[in-house]
């Protein structure tokens, strides 16, 4: 016989758990160590979870509901804001990183559009587009894809 | 899960929880926190439909995750929330609170398997589920942890009621 498990130890505590404990399993329980222990540990935890049970008082269901709804509320909040938190970080890091360039541009030269090569755009004369170079192309088009891809991110859930 | 289908569910499972929570370990505050806690994870929780038994399951798994990490903690912050009583080794006057001592002096580990295996009727393939261990280690873990607490109620009970003793 295994000492560690009986064959019949589930349908004990199964029947613990239901109430249909018949003689032939207790009978068996008398004679098999293993279920004579099951027995005993079994009725010892149901005997303290039916107390235990008396004893403790749960909070209201709907007050639990209410709670985990405002969570879900937020957590959809969070997951909906995060493409604006990672921009500002991104932008926090860039200003961070070109701070000293532009301290030390602006240190150098006196201050003004010209000395930033924009000086096209202040004249707006309709022949504005020869402004746009290649850098400000690029961008203007990672500036959109952008846009693009937090909208979908924002209501791809909706 | 709408709220009446929420409110049928937590009928039938909140006091089995905290009753299983206030066992393993042994503040009731504690369990009450960590119980509302588990049901709120459970109701925010991306997973699939489960069956009631299923759903039953994953509650106990998200409250026994709870208590882990709680256990995880820097011991003197969990000291600061209040360290459970522990046992006393006096002979306990009334038999029920014998048996109580007897089980509060197993560790937590092996309160865990007794309780999800005897009081919620859990399998050993749930049982690993819920408390992360294998499948397999669990039929010898249950068995050691069962064969403790038979010899602690043993020796409570022959304690408590001394031959010869009325």
């Amino acid at each position: 016989m295994n000492v560690h498990d009986c064959a019949r130890e589930q349908t004990l505590v199964a029947a613990l758990r239901s109430g249909t404990l018949h003689d032939e399993l207790l009978a068996h329980a008398g004679s098999c160590p293993v279920c004579s222990e099951v027995l005993l540990v079994t009725e010892f935890l149901r005997d303290e979870s039916t107390a235990l049970n008396r004893e403790l008082s749960t909070p209201d269901a709907s007050m639990i509901w209410r709670k985990a709804q405002a969570r879900a509320r937020e957590k959809a909040l969070a997951r909906a804001t995060l493409p604006i938190r990672v921009a500002r970080t991104c932008a926090y890091a860039l200003a961070i990183l070109a701070a000293p360039w532009m301290i030390v541009e602006l240190s150098r030269r006196p201050w003004g559009l010209q000395t930033f090569g924009l000086a096209r755009l202040t004249s707006m004369d309709g022949a504005w587009l020869a402004a746009l170079t290649g850098t400000m192309l690029v961008g203007m088009t990672a500036t959109f894809l952008g846009i693009a891809l937090s909208s979908w991110y924002m209501l791809r859930e909706e | 899960m709408d709220e009446s289908a929420f409110c049928a569910f937590y009928g039938q499972t909140a006091k089995p929880l905290l009753g299983y929570l206030v066992r393993i370990c042994g503040q009731r505050d504690l369990a009450e926190d960590l119980c509302q806690e588990s049901y709120c994870r459970f109701l925010t929780s991306d997973v699939p439909a489960m069956d009631e038994r299923q759903s039953r399951s994953y509650l106990f798994q998200i409250a026994t995750n709870l208590l882990r990490d709680r256990w995880r903690r820097p011991k003197e912050e969990a000291e600061s929330e209040g360290a459970p009583e522990p046992a006393s080794h006096e002979p306990p006057l009334d038999r029920k609170l014998a048996t109580r001592q007897a089980f509060e002096r197993l560790k937590p580990r092996e309160r865990q398997l007794l309780w999800l295996a005897y009081v919620e009727g859990s399998n050993h393939k749930e049982i690993a589920a819920c408390t992360g261990l294998r499948a397999g280690s669990i039929r010898l873990l249950l068995f050691r942890a069962r064969r403790r607490l038979a010899e602690l109620i043993g020796a409570s009970s022959r304690t408590s009621h001394p031959e010869g003793a009325e």
